[in-house]
């Protein structure tokens, strides 16, 4: 895992994503950027050069889940790997998100180890893939 | 009709018959005058049933306006409210996440420092050091206490401040109590009105939510059905769909 990876971090509330940016920064990676929404990432997505997302689902705008499927249906984008941590934990949601091609869920409240061995776990795939 | 009003109204009528056939015109016309009376009378009773419901109506309009001026003005008090809870909690969150931010990369220093040290007063303790390095240390060892000191004193500070970013609560908690008193009055206003209103409450609009719609955090007691309950679960679910 590339430690010196660009990673968007996409929350509408600031505290998240200054509480995620910190986590992201106590386990190494210091190459963050934030969006409050999905329609303010897209086009850094776009743009950018990210190797990894961070978003939450429920946000105004354009939600997580529509980040996600419109970064799947990009071209570019598409085998960007994409962690959502939301507040949102009916089944029917996990699941429609997994069918949107999710590569980790992670429900909030959340503790650092549960983010870092999701990191970990989604990078163990990516790199094993490539 | 009231059954005893129809019954005195037949039993008057054959009366009115038998006695016109009997060719007693007067007492017939004295029958009739009391059936008219009797029927002013039912229309008075009518007529007084009518006021008293009238002026019940008028009672439940005066329920009616404090639901006015609980729509008119404690509702967008109450939305000015939560949305103070919510500046107030922002601020508590970054203010103190500042001071972490700001005390983090201090104890990494003091901890490098220790760090840096420990090793050559190790050797110093071991007499494994020259008289000109042991100099240098005891130099640099002076500097360290001082700056041990102002380096605790920070993260004292900075651990006060953080306690003091707490008092949120007690402020977000007594404008939130107001809010949940606000939301049980219009619950009972509401109540009454449809109650009044004489309209029946649609069961399946109560059962709430479609399918589709976010939850959004889920709150002890209120539950969704089909939400799960940590992080494990969410693990378990992705599992079983391949991931």
């Amino acid at each position: 895992m590339n430690k010196d990876m660009k990673i968007l971090i996409v929350d509408d509330f600031s505290t998240m994503r200054r509480i995620i940016k910190n986590l992201l920064r106590d386990l190494g990676f210091n190459n963050t950027s934030e969006a409050d929404d999905g329609q303010t990432a897209l086009p850094m997505l776009q743009s950018g050069n990210f190797d990894f997302l961070v978003t939450d689902w429920n946000m105004p705008g354009m939600t997580g889940i529509d980040l996600l499927k419109t970064v799947r249906a990009d071209e570019k984008l598409a085998a960007l790997p994409v962690l959502l941590v939301t507040a949102e934990q009916k089944r029917e949601q996990i699941v429609e998100a997994a069918q949107a091609g999710v590569n980790g869920y992670i429900v909030k409240p959340f503790t650092a180890e549960v983010l870092k061995e999701k990191i970990g776990k989604i990078f163990e795939r990516v790199d094993g893939a490539s | 009709m009231d059954q005893n009003i129809s019954e005195d109204y037949i039993d008057k009528a054959r009366r009115i018959i038998s006695e016109v056939e009997s060719g007693n015109i007067e007492a017939a016309d004295k029958l009739i005058e009391e059936m008219s009376r009797n029927r002013d009378q039912n229309l008075f009773q009518e007529l007084g049933k009518l006021t008293r419901e009238f002026h019940e109506a008028l009672n439940g309009f005066k329920l009616d306006s404090k639901l006015t001026s609980l729509t008119g003005t404690d509702i967008p008090d109450a939305r000015e409210r939560l949305k103070h809870v919510i500046d107030v909690t922002d601020k508590a969150a970054h203010k103190t996440m500042s001071v972490v931010e700001d005390l983090l990369p201090l104890c990494e220093t003091l901890g490098e420092q220790n760090g840096n040290l420990d090793g050559r007063w190790k050797r110093f303790m071991k007499r494994d050091m020259d008289a000109k390095e042991s100099r240098a240390l005891c130099d640099e060892v002076s500097i360290y206490f001082t700056e041990q000191n102002t380096g605790t004193e920070r993260v004292r500070q900075g651990l006060n401040e953080i306690l003091l970013a707490q008092d949120y609560q007690d402020i977000t908690g007594q404008i939130i109590s107001r809010v949940i008193n606000l939301v049980t009055d219009l619950e009972t206003s509401l109540v009454k009105l449809i109650r009044d209103s004489g309209a029946a409450v649609d069961e399946s609009a109560q059962k709430g939510k479609g399918t589709g719609e976010l939850d959004g955090p889920q709150v002890p007691g209120l539950e969704s059905s089909d939400a799960v309950s940590g992080q494990d679960e969410v693990d378990d679910l992705l599992s079983s769909l391949g991931f």
